[in-house]
């Protein structure tokens, strides 16, 4: 018992002691053996006794850690998917930590590189792609430093290739081992070249930061924008080879250009020495003080003390210089009559530096000298004060001379006073002129006299009131002054001096008597005045017409004493002056005029008026009156004298038919002449004085008399108011008008022929002739005709109100059509000239029912009738039925719209027909519908009375449909089977099949749409097609696919020396097109992959060769190698130069580029091409002279290449040369 | 070539002085004439007096429009011109005379050159046509008989139409400007309705055009001298 229980005693110790044993710690890394990668999610475990007492799974690191207990003969093994597992022992203690790194071998070998550029520095993204015979295994991308890594690869020979942008591709075979890494590094030769230089100041040759730099290569910019950098350089790098223009722009700068020329993998340098922008001063240039803009002033542009520019100032004193350099500039500016300016001025590039000048004027003097102006001798001590405005500015005072002067004085207007006791002040106004002496003198008159005396009647001594005084100092009149009640005058401002004096007064004589004014004393003038005559005036005149009567005598009587004689003028007037005042008789006499006396009264000063209207002497009428028809005379007829309606004098003739009348006034008359059984004459006659006028008269007979009625043709009444018109040939002689009972009577007609008319309102006129006899009544009587009517109106559609152009208008009297009309677009009709009465109107047009109504035409008046048809209806019938079978189909609907509204509906009857009545004429809308079918619908037009037919089949409703087809190789026309064919609609994909055995395919159940459909299968390119799906049909989509493409490689190299010829131009033609092209590399490979399996031919071309075609097979999925051997090509042209020619006519200088060159040393040289600045202008002829002419390049800069061309069409190596403006 | 250009140079002044010594001595002779008629003899008839012969031709001239057909040489002045064409070429012209009171007549008259030459220095075939419009003011003097003398001046304008003619190069450049013209004219009545002329014109076209590099001054100054035949309406 005590056994047992010291036994149980030491369990339970031993099972309380076995928690205190603590874990131990395994740690470590899993790596790879050859790059020492950290590899993660590697699985660690460990074992003891073959039992797993632990797993742990590494980090991305490669770290793992675990707990274990204690204990020998573990075994830890490391397992990573593509590395080979590896197991290493251990021996775990109480509480430590083990550490066990694992280098783990891969499974498969590697294959890294570095992929770097022949110019220099890795290649970043350059493919990678690894070959295993004609297969791709895998590809891959370098990363920036140009390396890449490809693992994994199985043991064997690979083929790897690798191609970068503007590279050559190239290609490297390696081996690669289990668990060994395999390195191929390429460096790719460049397919381009690298254009760098640097850009300068050209003044100061310091570098320009961010110049823009552009390669254009025929005509197009290959490369812009490239900035330079903070010491002025560039470097354009992937350049293809040839010939570039390039620019170099800066701002501020003004841009250049040049040609360079580059070459693959080659850098060539390009330095650009930029011109800065001048800059440009310019500004205005004004008067001081006026700012007015002074014109012509002379600029000057100093730079230091060199003269740069030189300009003048415009009319708006505006100046410009340009084109100076950037610099520092010293502006002088000169100016006539202006002080000269100077200022500084700094020119940036490209801009304007505005220099205003304000000049001031150069002063001017003002001198002269004060004289007294009695005298004219100098006034010494005068006191000279000059202002501006209301501002003294200067004073002096005159010397011993009387001379003054002032200088210093600005350019403007003065006011100048001199002063000097006993002398008045004086006040002038100056001009100051720039860089003038303006002479201003002053002659000063002292201080006035006083002149004073009375002005009266001469003999009476009477005082004369309002007499004027003038006093005049030479012919200049100094004062007037008028005298008061008392004759006396007085004038206190006269300078001392003689005057001349002078009194007036009105109907008085005026004197003149001279005065000498003494300075500050008084001079007394008396004047004594005798009175005027006075003048006697006036007119002569015909006393009946009125007229003037030149050269007429006046005689003036003094009792019987003449005492003026005067005659008038062309005017009649006359004037007689200097007579005493008294009374006088004058006499007015001219030949052909009674004589004629008057008495004058004439009064002192003034002018007396006295007219005369003198009598002409008398004339006289005779002569003899007598038969106008038989020229006999005519004895005791009357002879009547009028002056305008006054009866002047009367006379009979005497047995001889003669007659006289004396003692007629001179003047026109008129002559009467009467006598029994003869008409009355009368003729005017003017009568001169003292002349006899014969006046002969011929009496013609007596007229005859005319008289009629005028009546209503139809209804015989009387018209009044008729005009009745008499002619004489064409000569209205006589008109009248009927009475109220239409009776006319013209009672003074000469016996003629007449036309008589007879016109009255409402009536047509008529003419009759008739022959009037002396001294009877003739009889004309008239029956006139009523003037027609006319009928006019419109005809229009009852519905739409529209006018209904050509209804016939018929216009019956009785039974009888008597006119028609026809009614016009606008539906207006008009028939003229119909006879006043009652009608019947009938409208008829098409489609419309016929109208009649009546009308009563009144004459002279327009009757309007308008119409409103009817339109006469019509019908649509018609069948529906299945447009596949033909069967009717049964109540299907039918609906008719006019215009958007429902007009008619109706059904189709058992044998699908239907009918709608009632329709007016017009185009419907009709619709058909019924179901299970699709509706349709159509136009119909309605003709009046008529019935359309119209019918319908319709197409039952549509199901779904379908795509199918047959897949084939493209080149055997084999059916391909398991071809994956896929449905897109737009981007998503509706449905999938594979091809069968036949290569068919068929995909169902799609809705009416359109779909892409793409087939897929291994070694085949991918195809797509469009498949348009309708209801109910099957689509058909063929493919015929092409076999996945084929490569093409190999070597070019110098047929005679076996070197490699890089830069070698690879062109891949097709069918005799040119589809693909590659350069050598430097070891003269090439690589051209991607084509499609067929027959190419290849052809390598090298500038310094001749070019060599060859024909390869190309199988998909296969490299085919072709090698070519080359020979050599032309040597290039030698000398190539250029000059600028002026070519010159008469209105055209035509500046032209020569180019000349020798020929090229090789044999067979066919032809020159000659390009300008990259495209090619012109080939010359090798037997031509070697020289060229580019005509019209006026200003321009071009860069010439030429090559030389032999008769294989090899060209040789170019020349270039750049020349221009 | 230059002693052409000589002998035209020579040609076309002599012509010129002749015409006017030959107008104004005929006309002094003619006045001088007529005043030793009126010393020496008595008045003649109307019919006979050669002042009233000479106002009733020179009335019938007066009352006319004449239109004018002309063939003539133009004889450059300007160097340019001469090298490139040479120093004589041929002139067309129609020319209209519109009469005037006061022995003045209104022209106007229309000249077409056509003329191919070399440019200088590459000697490239040029072609130039000249189209000129002119207008003026002429003065008309009886010589005697039916034979009158014409002295005018006025304005002329020319379109000038160049080409030089390459190969691969073959630009018109048109140009144009106005100058000034004097004319010297004899012409003979027929019949009242047929006239022939000998004339001989001065130009002066001298005008400045911008081309590249430097302005080019276009002379196209020189002598016409040549025939005409016209009627007379």
């Amino acid at each position: 018992m005590r056994q047992w229980k010291s036994l149980i005693y030491i369990l339970i110790c031993l099972i309380a002691l076995e928690p205190l044993e603590a874990l131990a710690t395994v740690q470590g890394t899993v790596r790879d053996k050859n790059t020492q990668a950290a590899i993660a999610g590697a699985t660690v475990k460990a074992f003891r006794n073959n039992k797993l007492r632990g797993t742990a799974t590494t980090q991305a690191d490669g770290s793992y850690s675990m707990d274990l207990q204690p204990g020998n003969n573990y075994n830890i093994v490391a397992t990573a998917t593509n590395y080979q597992s590896k197991a290493i022992g251990a021996k775990l203690k109480n509480g430590n930590t083990k550490t066990i790194n694992f280098n783990l071998l891969p499974t498969g070998g590697t294959i890294d590189g570095n992929v770097q550029s022949e110019l220099g520095g890795p290649i970043n993204n350059a493919t990678i792609q690894v070959f295993q015979g004609p297969f791709l295994i895998a590809t891959t991308t370098t990363d920036i430093n140009g390396d890449y890594n490809v693992p994994n690869i199985a043991k064997g020979f690979y083929f790897i290739v690798a191609s970068a942008t503007s590279h050559r591709t190239a290609y490297k075979g390696t081996f690669v081992k289990q668990g060994q890494i395999s390195t191929v590094d390429f460096n790719l030769s460049s397919t381009s070249g690298t254009l760098q230089g640097k850009v300068i100041d050209l003044a100061t040759t310091d570098p320009i930061e961010g110049a823009f730099i552009e390669a254009i290569s025929k005509g197009v910019v290959i490369s812009s924008s490239t900035e330079t950098d903070a010491n002025g350089d560039y470097s354009i790098t992937g350049l293809a080879p040839g010939m570039y223009s390039v620019n170099a722009m800066a701002e501020n700068y003004e841009e250049e250009i040049k040609g360079a020329k580059i070459s693959v993998g080659q850098t060539t340098t390009l330095n650009f020495e930029l011109e800065q922008n001048p800059g440009e001063i310019q500004g205005t240039v004004t008067d001081a003080l006026t700012t007015d803009p002074i014109q012509g002033a002379k600029i000057r542009i100093f730079q230091g003390t060199s003269l740069i520019a030189t300009t003048l100032t415009d009319e708006a004193g505006f100046y410009s210089v340009d084109t100076l350099a950037p610099d520092s500039y010293t502006v002088s500016v000169i100016a006539t009559d202006y002080q000269d300016k100077i200022e500084g001025a700094v020119v940036s590039a490209g801009e304007i530096t505005v220099v205003n000048f304000a000049l001031n004027p150069q002063p001017g003097t003002v001198e002269g000298t004060v004289t007294d102006k009695a005298s004219a001798n100098p006034i010494a001590g005068a006191k000279i004060i000059i202002y501006q405005g209301t501002n003294i500015v200067a004073s002096t005072i005159t010397d011993e001379v009387g001379f003054y002067s002032v200088e210093t004085l600005a350019p403007g207007s003065y006011l100048i006073t001199a002063n000097s006791s006993g002398y008045q002040e004086k006040i002038e106004g100056v001009l100051v002129s720039a860089n003038t002496t303006t002479t201003v003198d002053f002659k000063l008159v002292a201080n006035p006299g006083i002149l004073n005396g009375t002005v009266t009647i001469f003999g009476t001594q009477d005082p004369i009131v309002g007499a004027e005084v003038r006093v005049f100092k030479g012919s200049n009149l100094i004062a007037s002054v008028l005298t008061d009640n008392t004759g006396f005058y007085s004038i206190d401002t006269l300078a001392p001096g003689n005057y001349k004096v002078v009194a007036l007064a009105r109907n008085y004589q005026k004197k003149v008597m001279g005065a000498k004014i003494v300075n500050g004393e008084t001079t007394t003038t008396n004047f004594a005045l005798k009175t005027n005559p006075g003048s006697l005036k006036g007119t002569v005149t015909d006393k009946d017409t009125s007229n003037p009567i030149s050269s007429a005598t006046l005689k003036i009587f003094k009792g019987s004493t003449l005492i003026a004689t005067s005659l008038t003028n062309a005017a009649g007037f006359y004037q007689i002056n200097k007579l005493p005042p008294s009374t006088y008789t004058a006499v007015a006499s001219k030949f052909g005029y009674q004589d004629r006396m008057r008495g004058a009264k004439i009064k002192a000063g003034e002018v007396n008026t006295l007219n005369f209207k003198l009598n002409p002497n008398p004339g006289s009428i005779n002569g003899t009156i007598t038969d106008k028809d038989t020229t006999d005379p005519i004895p005791g007829a009357e002879v009547e004298i009028y002056q305008g309606i006054n009866l002047i004098a009367s006379a009979i003739t005497d047995s001889l038919g003669f007659y006289s009348i004396d003692t007629l006034a001179p003047g026109s008359y008129i002559v009467l002449g009467t006598a029994d059984g003869y008409q009355e004459k009368a003729v005017g006659a003017t009568v001169e004085a003292g002349d006899t006028t014969t006046v002969n008269l011929a009496l013609s007979s007596s007229p005859g008399t005319l008289n009629g009625t005028v009546t209503d043709a139809e209804t015989l009444s009387a018209v009044s108011g008729a005009e009745i018109q008499v002619f004489q040939g064409t000569t209205l002689i006589a008109t009248t008008l009927t009475n109220n009972v239409g009776f006319y009577e013209i009672s003074t007609l000469a016996p003629e022929k007449y036309i008589v008319s007879a016109t009255a309102d409402g009536y047509q006129e008529k003419m009759q002739s008739i022959t009037i006899i002396a001294d009877q009544i003739s009889t004309l009587d008239f029956a006139l005709s009523s003037n027609p009517g006319t009928l006019e109106g419109t005809v229009i559609d009852a519905d739409t109100q529209n006018p209904i152009a050509g209804t016939s208008i018929d216009i019956f009297k009785g039974a009888t059509i008597i006119a028609n009309g026809i009614t016009d677009d606008e539906g207006f009709y008009s028939v003229n000239s119909l006879p006043t009465g009652s009608y019947i109107l009938v409208a008829t047009a098409a489609g419309y029912q016929q109208k009649i109504t009546g009308a009563i035409i009144t004459s002279n008046e327009t009757t309007t009738v308008d119409f409103v048809l009817e339109t006469r209806p019509g019908t649509i019938g018609g069948n529906v039925n299945d447009a596949v079978t033909t069967n009717p189909i049964e109540g299907a609907e039918i609906r008719i719209f006019k215009r958007a509204n429902l007009i008619a509906s109706t059904l189709t009857d058992l044998n699908g027909d239907y009918l709608v009545n009632f329709l007016s004429p017009d185009t419907y809308f009709e619709l058909a519908t019924a179901e299970s079918y699709q509706g349709s619908a159509r136009s119909a037009t309605v003709d009046p009375n008529e019935t359309t037919e119209v019918n319908f089949s319709l197409e039952s409703t549509p199901g779904p449909g379908a795509i199918e087809g047959i897949i084939t190789d493209n080149l055997t026309q084999e059916p391909l089977s398991s071809v994956l064919v896929q449905v897109y609609k737009d981007t998503t994909l509706i449905d999938t099949t594979f091809s069968g055995a036949g290569g068919s395919y068929n995909i169902s159940l799609l809705e009416p749409d359109t779909y892409i459909v793409t087939a897929i299968i291994e070694d085949y390119q991918q195809e797509f097609a469009t498949a348009i799906v309708t209801a109910d049909n099957t689509t058909i989509v063929n493919f015929a696919l092409d076999a996945s493409p084929g490569t093409i490689y190999g070597k070019v190299t110098d047929e005679r020396t076996t070197e490699p010829l890089p830069g070698t131009s690879i062109e891949i033609f097709s069918d005799g097109n040119l589809i693909r092209a590659e350069l050598t590399d430097s070891e003269g490979n090439y690589l051209v992959s991607s084509l499609a399996a067929g027959d190419y031919t290849v052809t390598a071309i090298n500038d310094n060769f001749s070019p060599e075609s060859k024909t390869a097979t190309v199988l998909q999925n296969q490299l085919t190698q072709l090698n070519f051997q080359l020979g050599e090509g032309p040597a290039p042209v030698r000398d190539l130069s250029a000059e600028i020619i002026y070519n010159e006519l008469v209105t055209i200088l035509d500046i032209t580029h020569r180019l000349r060159w020798k020929t090229s040393t090789s044999p067979n040289i066919e032809s020159y091409r000659i390009y300008r600045n990259g495209l090619h202008i012109y080939s010359l002829s090798a037997k031509a002279p070697l020289l060229y002419d580019d005509h019209g390049r006026n200003g321009k800069i071009d860069t010439y290449t030429v090559e030389a061309v032999n008769e294989f069409g090899s060209v040789s190596a170019s020349k270039s040369i750049v020349i221009g403006k | 070539m230059n002693r052409t250009s000589s002998f035209f140079r020579i040609l076309c002044a002599l012509s010129t002085f002749c015409l006017g010594s030959f107008i104004s001595a005929n006309s002094s002779i003619f006045l001088q004439s007529r005043h030793h008629r009126y010393k020496l003899n008595k008045p003649l008839p109307k019919e006979q007096d050669p002042e009233f012969i000479k106002q009733v031709n020179t009335d019938i001239s007066m009352q006319k429009v004449t239109c004018e057909g002309r063939v003539a040489f133009f004889l450059p002045l300007g160097k340019d011109f001469q090298k490139t064409y040479g120093y004589s070429n041929l002139s067309y012209q129609l020319e209209a005379l519109f009469l005037l009171p006061k022995n003045l007549n209104w022209w106007s008259n229309f000249s077409f050159l056509h003329t191919d030459g070399h440019s200088s220095p590459l000697k490239n075939p040029a072609r130039l046509d000249i189209y000129s419009l002119s207008f003026g003011a002429s003065y008309v003097f009886y010589v005697f008989n039916t034979i009158y003398a014409y002295i005018g001046l006025g304005g002329l304008y020319s379109w000038t139409n160049e080409q030089i003619r390459t190969i691969d190069f073959r630009p018109y450049v048109r140009r144009n400007g106005g100058g000034f013209i004097s004319k010297l004219k004899i012409s003979r009545e027929i019949e009242n309705q047929f006239f022939l002329s000998f004339f001989s014109n001065y130009q002066l076209l001298n005008f400045k055009k911008k081309s590249h590099f430097k302005a080019m001054r276009v002379n196209l100054s020189g002598f016409y001298v040549g025939i005409g035949a016209g009627l007379i309406f």
